[in-house]
């Protein structure tokens, strides 16, 4: 028996092993140079979405991180009365830090004064996020005291705790709690039946909350002399808080233990629940990083499927060669698919590791002007870049490749004989599949993906029937335009073919560019808004009706910034519908703290800013409250929500033993982000005058209008003064954080749009070479040849431009609406800005990318073809 | 028919017999793979007058498409001189050369037609690129003349090799060139598509009076021709210039 050259016996089927096989080919493609392209544009993928994902991740630990220690923990259990010891036994057992903490109103006496104040005890391991910082002072600290303070004649500095906490016997006090004792360091305070020595001074403390227990002075005392102070007893109005903090998914573990064991009394707070104006902007950031880095792949996605569809085109020769020696060119398609699998590992692993290092050289470049520390990222970004590598590879590059599965032998016969076009059903059903188990495994949001992907395949559609619009009016002037024009459309044109990718590649770029950046603004824009710089940073209340005009005219004449005072009545929510209020609420509701609390009501004429109707009408300016009909309320969206309570409901309100009763005529949504004081039920002028009631005002105080501070209180003692630049502070910090997320991504969807750009120009290169060639031989000089690509690739990006425009305003408005809790308006600046910039890039990108076309002498090309 | 500038090219090739390509000394090296200098041209002199047909003759390998490369301006020649209608060469950019190249003609053994294109538009392009007024109707004539009235809409995949190079030839002759150089005309063509190749280039030429210059194996072709030129060890030798204008 003889045997060929493949050692198989003649005459029997001829197999290939085709994994050697593809990879003997590998080394030979990598050589020839032909694979640079697609291993380019997937080493770029990769490393975009590494990129992207490490940062992103280490901002999002960062703010995370940041958050928690607005928190004192990366969760907190919140509860009226002692927990179960084996809870947080639990906790350390599952490795993470526990550390409780317990707060409550208490009368602290000292030898000149005595002053109602927020007592907490903490025990050792406070804070377990954040730091504690003390005062300083250059004089010793013994003699610091008020008047020292206001001639300025000491310096004073703040240092951190360093995990130092008072001592048994001690308290630490803040400021305000010195100032309104009139005592010193050193000096003895009394606090329920046990007398403590004030040590230190707190200038901030990391989780200072602002609910009223919080809004007098501090004092801070060591949590095993909570007992001897006799100030806790059964029914007594205290707030414990447990703090845990370690690894984020032993909390997440942890989180789900606890939950289904939780009493309705208790309350677990993790960082995006805790504080609304926090929450909310990591929210929102996050849901953009994950918005700009799918965008990122979807561009990276597109450059992968072009160069992988030039690669075919290129290696149909060589399949129609081996399938006329007898190798069938399902069995090359065979060993194609093997080298892109191969190609892809290769190139995901390098795309990822090359992010990682240049997110480590990128990061540590920007440490200094980090506003916090970033924590290293974790291993998620590696699973997901790798993993992003191989899906996309599948998805946009394997259906070109599949199609060599057909090219005929008889190519090389006939070289016109071109492999069948993989159907379109095939390429984009791939792709989108690959698409949307990318977004959702990115974002695991069902929402963003349905959005997303319906978004994505009606924009293509239209944009790809647009295009072909465009083309044929394209073709239809073309005949009477001037010489260059009139060949530049003619090439367009005739070149649809590959002109439709391209122009819709470009399209893509322009359109997540422009919405990448267009989000950026609006959501920048929204959180300065949220919290531009004089933002209220102190509130008053227990304002008494009889000092408010004289606290208004203290603040008027040192020139500060104010809110009206508003009066605030508070009562009991008693009845819904004539029944008890308790038992007309679902079960769920019925630990609901608006039945457990005094509610704070307010009358106004005019609806608050930043208090939207969300149904029902508002009652106008001109109301009367009359004899007729029942008195309209003005309910808060999210109460009415909770408590199942609709329009047309009566409610009841006990107002220090008086009743009223009103309507519920219309439900608002209030913006609880914007450190305005904000009220649960409002009635109109002219019922709530009468009852006894406080005021209460928010006000910004600059670095020196501070100075008044000390003077309001000696003048206005029943008046409490919150201070909330702390909390401010910190909540502009993470914001400071987030817009430099928003940023870092913006710069890499960029560079993905980039590369997809240049792929798309390189798709087109090989023809352009050998048209650019022919046109020389012609008699066109190079500048002629130059001139005619300008009109094209500006007629490209003109169109290109439309579509973007019209894909980057119908997304941008589905997004803003159901993701982001934007306000969505066009923007006509977009509309000239975008078809301009459309042209000037895809012009000056088509114009680098072939600048090869006049360089090559046209006998070398033409050889080549 | 003929165009005007082919009239006083026939005048003026009566006077006098004018050089249309002289070399000087043409040198042109290319570096291999392993960095090694290749002389394909070592001082190649020459001269072709106005109105002959020129054969260059040569084994595979020997330099004849780079030489007709160099004469047309394709490519840069590495030393030595070529005048185009008394114009030096190595002096130019390619701006210039491209330049150059609009009195000069082209035709491929591989057609080099854009797959794109109609045939009409395949020849319309030169003379659009030349500026030309009446490029339809002009393109349209001379595809008649090629036989190729009734194609005019095709697209190149759609004709035969015979008919591809028909086209190429009708572009060729278009744009009225001084010089037209084929390279290996027939070399993807059956003998007898390749003749009536040959008879329809050698006709055309003669009407339009133009400057032929071919690179080719075949020696019923280079039989065709005014003079023969050989081309190995990177020299050009004339052989004995046979008069067969008659024939042609």
């Amino acid at each position: 028996m003889t045997q060929d050259r493949l050692g198989q016996e003649k005459g029997t089927k001829r197999k290939v092993a085709q994994w050697p096989m593809a990879f003997k080919l590998l080394a030979r493609e990598w050589r020839s140079g032909d694979l640079n392209l697609l291993f380019t544009a997937l080493v770029l993928a990769v490393m975009t979405v590494a990129l992207t994902g490490f940062i992103a991740d280490r901002l999002q630990r960062g703010m995370e991180q940041q958050a928690a220690q607005l928190m004192g923990g990366d969760l907190v259990l919140r509860s009226p009365r002692e927990i179960d010891d084996r809870w947080l036994q639990e906790a350390r057992d599952r490795g993470l830090e526990a550390v409780p903490s317990l707060e409550f109103a208490s009368m602290v006496a000292g030898d000149n004064g005595f002053q109602l104040s927020a007592v907490k005890a903490v025990g050792s391991g406070y804070p377990l996020k954040g730091g504690l910082e003390l005062e300083q002072s250059s004089i010793g600290e013994g003699r610091l005291q008020r008047q020292e303070i206001a001639t300025q004649d000491v310096e004073v500095r703040y240092v951190d705790s360093d995990g130092l906490l008072p001592a048994p016997g001690e308290v630490w006090v803040d400021r305000r709690l010195l100032t309104a004792l009139n005592a010193a360091i050193g000096g003895e305070v009394e606090i329920g039946r046990k007398l403590f020595t004030i040590t230190r001074i707190i200038h901030k403390e990391p989780d200072r909350s602002g609910g009223f227990m919080s809004l007098n002075p501090r004092s801070l005392i060591n949590f095993s002399d909570v007992d001897e102070t006799g100030v806790v007893q059964p029914g007594s109005r205290v707030r414990f808080r447990y703090m845990f903090a370690g690894d984020l998914a032993v909390i997440d573990q942890f989180k789900s233990w606890l939950e289904p064991q939780l009493k309705p009394s208790h309350r677990l707070l993790d960082i995006r629940e805790d504080r609304p104006s926090v929450g909310s902007a990591l929210d929102r950031a996050q849901r953009y990083l994950q918005l700009a880095s799918i965008g990122a792949v979807i561009l990276s996605g597109v450059a992968v499927a072009m160069a992988a569809g030039r690669f075919a085109r290129r290696r149909q020769d060589t399949v129609a060669v081996m399938a006329s020696f007898g190798f069938a060119a399902p069995v090359m398609g065979g060993i194609y698919l093997r080298l892109l699998l191969a190609l892809g590992v290769a190139a995901a692993l390098s795309g990822a590791l090359l992010g990682y290092l240049l997110q480590l050289a990128g990061t540590s470049l920007v440490a200094d002007m980090l506003p916090v520390y970033l924590p290293s990222a974790g291993w998620q970004p590696w699973g997901l870049s790798i993993g992003t590598g191989i899906l996309l590879l599948m998805g946009f590059a394997s259906a070109p490749l599949r199609q060599l599965r057909n090219v005929s032998p008889l190519r090389v016969f006939r070289r016109d004989l071109e492999m069948t076009s993989p159907s379109s059903f095939v390429v984009y059903g791939l792709a989108l599949a690959a698409l949307v188990v990318m977004i959702y495994w990115y974002s695991s949001d069902a929402r963003l993906t349905l959005w997303l992907t319906v978004g994505l395949v009606a924009v293509l559609a239209l944009s790809a029937l647009l295009t072909l619009g465009l083309f044929r009016v394209l073709k239809l002037i073309g005949p009477r335009l001037p010489m260059r024009p009139r060949l530049a459309v003619r090439s367009l044109y005739s070149h649809k073919q590959t002109a439709l990718p391209q122009v819709m590649a470009f399209g893509l770029v322009l359109m997540v560019v422009a919405l990448v950046a267009l989000i950026r603004n609006d959501l920048l824009a929204s959180w300065q808004q949220q919290l531009p710089q004089s933002a209220p940073n102190y509130f008053a209340i227990n304002i008494q009706p009889y000092e408010s005009e004289a606290f208004a005219q203290r603040l008027d004449q040192a020139q500060v910034e104010r809110s009206p005072l508003y009066p605030i009545v508070r009562g009991r929510l008693t009845e819904i519908n004539g029944q008890p209020a308790r038992d007309a609420v679902p079960e769920k509701a019925k630990e609901d703290n608006a039945l457990h609390r005094e509610l704070n009501l307010t009358w106004r004429s005019d609806l608050p800013d930043d208090n939207q109707v969300i149904a029902g009408r508002w009652w106008g300016e001109n109301y009367q409250t009359g004899s007729e009909g029942p008195i309209p309320l003005s309910l808060e969206s999210g109460m009415a929500e909770r408590l199942s309570l609709g329009m047309g409901d009566t409610l009841s309100f006990d107002l220090a033993g008086q009743i009223i009763t009103g309507e519920v005529t219309n439900i608002r949504q209030v913006n609880w982000d914007n450190f305005q004081p904000n009220f649960y039920v409002i009635t109109p002028p002219g019922v709530l005058e009468q009852m006894p009631q406080t005021l209460l005002a928010s006000f910004y105080l600059s670095e020196q209008q501070k100075r008044i501070v000390p003077d309001l209180v000696k003048s206005f003692p029943a008046v409490s003064l919150l201070d909330i630049s702390q909390i401010l502070e910190q909540v502009r910090q993470i914001l400071e954080q987030v817009t430099l997320a928003i940023e870092v991504m913006l710069g890499f969807t960029l560079l993905s749009g980039l590369v997809l750009l240049l792929a798309a120009v390189k798709n087109s290169l090989d023809e352009r070479l050998r048209e650019g060639a022919l046109y020389r031989t012609l008699g066109a000089s190079g500048s002629m040849i130059r001139s005619i690509q300008r009109y094209e690739f500006v007629l490209l990006g003109l169109v290109a431009g439309l579509l973007a425009l019209m894909a980057s305003e119908l997304t941008a408005f589905l997004l803003y609406r159901n993701l982001f809790d934007l306000d969505y308006s066009l923007s006509f600046t977009h509309w000239l800005v975008l078809p301009m910039s459309g042209a000037v890039i895809i012009t000056l990108a088509g114009l680098w990318g072939t600048r090869f076309v006049v360089k090559q002498p046209p006998l070398q090309v033409l050889r080549a073809g | 028919m003929k165009a005007p500038a082919s009239e006083n090219r026939e005048k003026n090739a009566n006077t006098e017999i004018k050089s249309v390509i002289r070399t000087d000394k043409l040198i042109r090296t290319v570096t291999d793979a392993d960095g090694q200098e290749l002389h394909i041209l070592q001082g190649v002199n020459c001269q072709i007058y106005a109105g002959e047909s020129v054969a260059i003759l040569g084994s595979s390998g020997a330099g004849k498409s780079t030489l007709l490369g160099l004469l047309a301006g394709l490519d840069q020649a590495s030393g030595g001189e070529i005048w185009l209608n008394d114009q030096p060469m190595s002096q130019l950019d390619e701006e210039g050369r491209a330049q150059m190249r609009q009195q000069v003609g082209f035709v491929f053994q591989s057609f080099q037609l854009l797959e794109h294109l109609t045939a009409l538009e395949n020849v319309m392009l030169p003379l659009e690129l030349a500026g030309e007024k009446d490029y339809q109707a002009k393109a349209r004539q001379w595809l008649e003349r090629v036989g190729l009235g009734e194609r005019t809409k095709h697209y190149p995949r759609q004709l035969s090799g015979g008919e591809q190079q028909r086209v190429a030839i009708a572009r060729a002759f278009a744009g009225d060139p001084l010089v037209l150089f084929a390279d290996e005309p027939t070399g993807n063509l059956d003998s007898v598509t390749g003749q009536s190749i040959i008879d329809l280039l050698f006709t055309l030429n003669k009407e339009n009076n133009t400057t032929l210059i071919l690179v080719t194996h075949d020696a019923n072709l280079a039989q065709h021709c005014q003079r023969r030129l050989t081309l190995s060890d990177g020299l050009l030798h004339e052989e004995a210039a046979v008069a067969v204008a008659e024939e042609a």
